[in-house]
């Protein structure tokens, strides 16, 4: 029943309408970005609204070589520490820094990709997760470069309005940016950076593909395959069907020494189980026509049914090498013979320019 | 349909991130915030409210792998020390097949001459019959999370909307009848029971040197020297319901904060006869100067307030001199919330909202008391006054509202 008025101020309504309906908030939100120009030390966001959460987008490449750090509230105060492993090696730590220590690989020269997320709480340590994968020598007959990270800000007074992007002494080349999306608990907005591009379930044991969707300057995938029948179903994912030997790429399995692909021709490895049982995979990309595409993924193997049978994991980068398009289409992949992925497979792709 | 938020909680004292109701979609992400742990024990998550061992995990911390199957949850974070920690997880959610969750994860340890733990991890739920909808987040042995932690997950399959509310545009006096229920609620006024712009004085005071009315505000000095130094109004009684506003201003309070000193604001069944050791039943606010300033919620039912440093719960703040508060207290039955605003229209500025719970009950007098506890080092001045108070009774809202009056 609709809310009706009536004469001698009187209103008639439901419950269910004067109950009201409470708000259902969107997803992350765009708080701000900068793209460089070129030239410039700093690639820096700053304004930001308080938010408990902010997710970081940075793609960057320096014209010198220079280590780029980073720091909030543009604080040069010895207030960071960090620890991060390069390529699966063993944990390096900082303390007691002048911004968030960086275990420099020494590749500025090449395209990086950050995913991060931060804890944002003023009367709190902020706390960064971040993910990076750097491209190294242009081309699949080279694999990329990782780093995991998780770094502090000391700070417990303020909260963060100001992230900085800055290089000790090089400069970024045009094109490199920082994008900062927030998400707060209270937040009662209903838009979202994240586009839904593509949802496909399949209905058949077969091939998952997202088909064709728009493309976006920066992509959001998560994919799951219940089981597949083939004997030893490695997950790649292959973009816009192209199956050249266009893909390079480095792993770790379980936490073990990374390996790397080269010059593979059926995809990205993003999964080194092998298992035959349910894979999920959650994998960030950033998705520029002239550049190499850059991949970080990560991925779950469930291994046999029960709580008695560890599940699996694979920590994965990569790139495709294509410098001339867009990635407009991926598919989960099998290293052996035809796709044999179970009937309810899923992809999901949400993007944004 | 989009990412929208499936469900999130912010404990307001400390305690556990239980019964999370979440929305039930195919492809989530989660952030995980928690602050201030009493101990270290391992940072957990159940679903659905299944206690058996029904997980499995796999889990590197600083780069050393370690597994845990056939057990009754899925590991954060591994104990490392009582330190904040943060966790992003990543999780598919079919109802016919096990659960899969994705984890990267840190604990913070303590200042910046420490590195924090990095944690990287999987895990699953076996269940095979239902969707995860509901999540808990614990400790594994006695340790709490701290107030303000926050678990929030983000869902896939949502359509967010606006919050849609029943109409409030309209004129005082308006009845709305509801037509299923059958009942009736008139749109009020809510009445002040009792405002004080001090310009004259009705209070009652213990020693109204440090608790009085003059000069057109009242003005409180703290002495944490053994006395009592109180003051009331006697509103002679009040509902379960009410809510309390003033606005404090700190007018000299040194950079030297001692051991710390402090007053309380609130209502109490005891006149001013009855200082802050008394019996008493209360509920009110603790204004609190020391190295970290912080406004506590203090109460008491049928003993003496706990210090000034003690409280349900509180706030970090700032009492600089001339800083100035506006201080919102709330009580809705046997609960009751306190918030200080920046702002004199008690919305903007928020320092926080921090929550007590209480029986105390026969709350009949406006109360202003200092803490007598015998410091002899708080002997630093923190004064103030405070001004524009307003008592509501009968209602937790200060804006028009539609009252029930029947069926």
């Amino acid at each position: 029943m609709a809310i009706t008025y009536h004469a001698g101020r009187r209103i008639q309504a439901t419950q269910a309408d004067f109950d009201g309906i409470p708000a259902i908030s969107g997803g992350w939100k765009e708080l701000g970005r900068t793209t460089a120009s070129g030239g410039g030390t700093d690639v820096t966001v700053s304004s930001l609204s308080d938010k408990r959460y902010y997710m970081i987008l940075s793609s960057w490449t320096m014209s010198t070589s220079a280590q780029s750090r980073w720091r909030f509230n543009n604080d040069s105060g010895n207030n960071y520490s960090g620890r991060y492993s390069g390529n699966g090696g063993s944990d390096g730590t900082a303390t007691s820094q002048s911004s968030i220590p960086y275990n420099n690989p020494g590749f500025d020269l090449t395209p990086h990709w950050n995913v991060g997320y931060i804890a944002n709480k003023s009367d709190k340590e902020k706390l960064w997760i971040n993910n990076q994968i750097y491209q190294n020598t242009a081309g699949a007959g080279d694999a990329p470069g990782r780093q995991e990270q998780t770094c502090k800000w000391a700070n417990t007074s303020d909260v963060i309005n100001e992230i900085r992007l800055n290089s000790s002494a090089g400069t970024y080349d045009s094109g490199s940016e920082l994008v900062v999306l927030g998400y707060d608990p209270d937040d009662t907005h209903t838009s979202n950076f994240w586009e839904e591009l593509a949802d496909v379930t399949t209905g058949s044991t077969g091939a998952l593909s997202s088909g064709t969707f728009t493309a976006k300057k920066y992509l959001w995938i998560q994919a799951y395959t219940p089981s597949s029948t083939n004997a030893s179903p490695d997950g790649y994912v292959e973009f816009n069907a192209d199956s050249g030997s266009n893909y390079a790429h480095r792993r770790s399995h379980n936490g073990g020494s990374d390996t790397t692909g080269t010059s593979d021709g059926i995809g990205i490895r993003i999964d080194g189980s092998g298992g035959q049982t349910a894979k999920f995979h959650n994998m960030f990309i950033v998705n520029n026509s002239a550049n190499e595409k850059l991949v970080i993924c990560n991925s779950i193997t469930q291994q046999s049914a029960g709580a008695g049978n560890i599940p699996t994991r694979t920590e994965s980068v990569g790139k495709w090498v294509n410098t001339s398009d867009q990635i407009t289409r991926v598919d989960i992949v099998d290293q052996y013979g035809s796709d044999q992925w179970g009937a309810g497979s899923f992809i999901k792709v949400w993007g944004s320019n | 349909m989009v990412w929208g938020k499936a469900g999130s909680k912010t404990l307001t004292s400390a305690g556990e991130l239980t019964d999370i109701t979440l929305s039930a979609n195919k492809c989530n992400s989660f952030m995980n915030h928690n602050v201030t742990m009493s101990a270290n024990n391992d940072v957990i998550i159940q679903f659905n409210n299944d206690t058996a061992n029904n997980y499995a995990d796999r889990l590197e911390r600083n780069g050393t792998e370690n597994t845990s199957g056939s057990k009754g949850n899925i590991r954060l974070v591994p104990s490392g020390g009582a330190f904040d920690s943060f966790i992003v997880g990543y999780y598919a959610n079919v109802e016919s097949e096990e659960k899969l969750m994705i984890l990267s994860s840190m604990q913070s340890n303590t200042g910046a001459g420490n590195a924090p733990d990095r944690d990287a991890g999987v895990g699953k739920w076996t269940n095979t019959s239902a969707q995860i909808t509901e999540a808990d987040i614990t400790t594994t042995s006695t340790a709490t999370l701290g107030a303000d932690s926050n678990f929030t997950a983000l869902g896939s399959e949502i359509t967010p909307v606006a919050a849609i509310t029943f109409p409030t545009n309209v004129q005082v006096g308006s009845r709305a009848e509801i037509t299923d229920s059958r009942k009736m609620y008139n749109y009020v006024v809510p009445s002040i029971t009792r405002s004080d712009d001090f310009s004259s004085d009705g209070w009652t005071d213990s020693d109204s040197t440090n608790m009085g009315v003059s000069g057109g505000t009242f003005n409180w000095n703290c002495k944490r020297d053994g006395s009592n130094d109180a003051s009331t109004y006697d509103l002679t009684s009040t509902s379960a319901n009410w809510v309390l506003r003033f606005k404090l201003k700190v007018t000299n309070v040194s950079a030297s904060t001692q051991a710390g000193n402090g007053f309380f604001v609130g209502l109490s069944d005891k006149p001013n006869t009855d200082g802050h050791t008394t019996s008493q039943d209360f509920i009110g606010v603790g204004i609190y100067n020391d190295n970290t300033d912080s406004y506590r919620a203090i109460d008491a039912d049928g003993s003496g307030l706990p210090y000034i440093y003690q409280g349900d719960s509180n706030q970090t703040t700032t009492y600089n001199t001339n800083s100035v508060w506006y201080y919102e207290i709330i009580k809705t039955g046997s609960s009751y919330t306190i918030e200080a605003f920046s702002g004199s229209d008690y919305s903007t500025g928020s320092e926080g909202k921090i929550t007590g719970s209480s029986d105390a009950s026969g709350l009949r007098y406006l109360k202003i008391l200092n803490d007598m506890q015998t410091i002899a080092t708080s002997t630093d001045p923190f004064q103030g006054t405070i001004d524009d108070l307003k008592f509501y009774n009968g209602v937790t809202q200060t804006t028009n509202y539609w009252q029930e009056i029947g069926a």
